[in-house]
């Protein structure tokens, strides 16, 4: 009886680490990539890279600056589809061409996207 | 007395064969539920979408500003 109100405490403590840990590190991806949006846009602005049919970014021609930037937020995008994937049960796959649906329906005019066969198109 | 048994022998028939008639038979067919596929398919697409929205829409939002 008295070992039950030991581990109590100490699970309720580990629980709540788990949560605030998921929540910081969602924090800190959405930080980051708030923080490389100015950049990003820019490039999209001048069609150096568009969004792809994966939910992730791609360059356009064999021209690749910003390359840091651009492989940072893919991996952090990646991230965050492994994470909804695993929570749904779904592929990675899945969440990401989702993802990239929705970036094309709320993507702005002049920016580069690919369609669902492949092709790209400037919206 | 032979009225009496012609009587009661036409009373059965006539009893048989109304119960023959008033027979029925109710067959009620259960049939599996069917779940396609595609509404599978809807929901988990709804339910991703709504997970997505739930991370994205505030960098959306300030990529829409």
């Amino acid at each position: 009886m008295r070992k039950k109100f030991t581990f109590l405490p100490i699970l309720l403590i580990l629980f709540a680490l788990a949560i605030g840990s998921t929540t910081v590190l969602a924090a800190s991806i959405k930080d980051r990539m708030a923080s490389r949006l100015p950049t990003i846009t820019a490039l999209k602005d001048q069609g150096t890279i568009g969004e792809n049919n994966k939910g992730l970014l791609e360059y356009r021609s064999g021209n690749k600056p910003e390359q840091a930037t651009v492989n940072a937020e893919n991996q952090d995008r990646s991230k965050v589809y492994a994470a909804i994937s695993k929570k749904e049960g779904v592929s990675a796959t899945l969440v990401g061409e989702r993802r990239a649906k929705r970036i094309a329906e709320i993507g702005q005019a002049g920016h580069w996207f690919q369609d669902g066969s492949g092709k790209w198109y400037k919206k | 007395m032979n009225s009496i048994s012609t009587t009661l022998l036409k009373g059965c028939l006539a009893a048989t064969l109304l119960l023959a008639v008033s027979c029925t038979r109710h067959e009620v067919e259960v049939k599996p539920v069917e779940i396609k596929p595609i509404h599978i398919t809807i929901d988990v697409n709804v339910k991703v979408d709504r997970a997505l929205d739930d991370f994205f829409s505030d960098l959306d939002d300030l990529q829409a500003e």
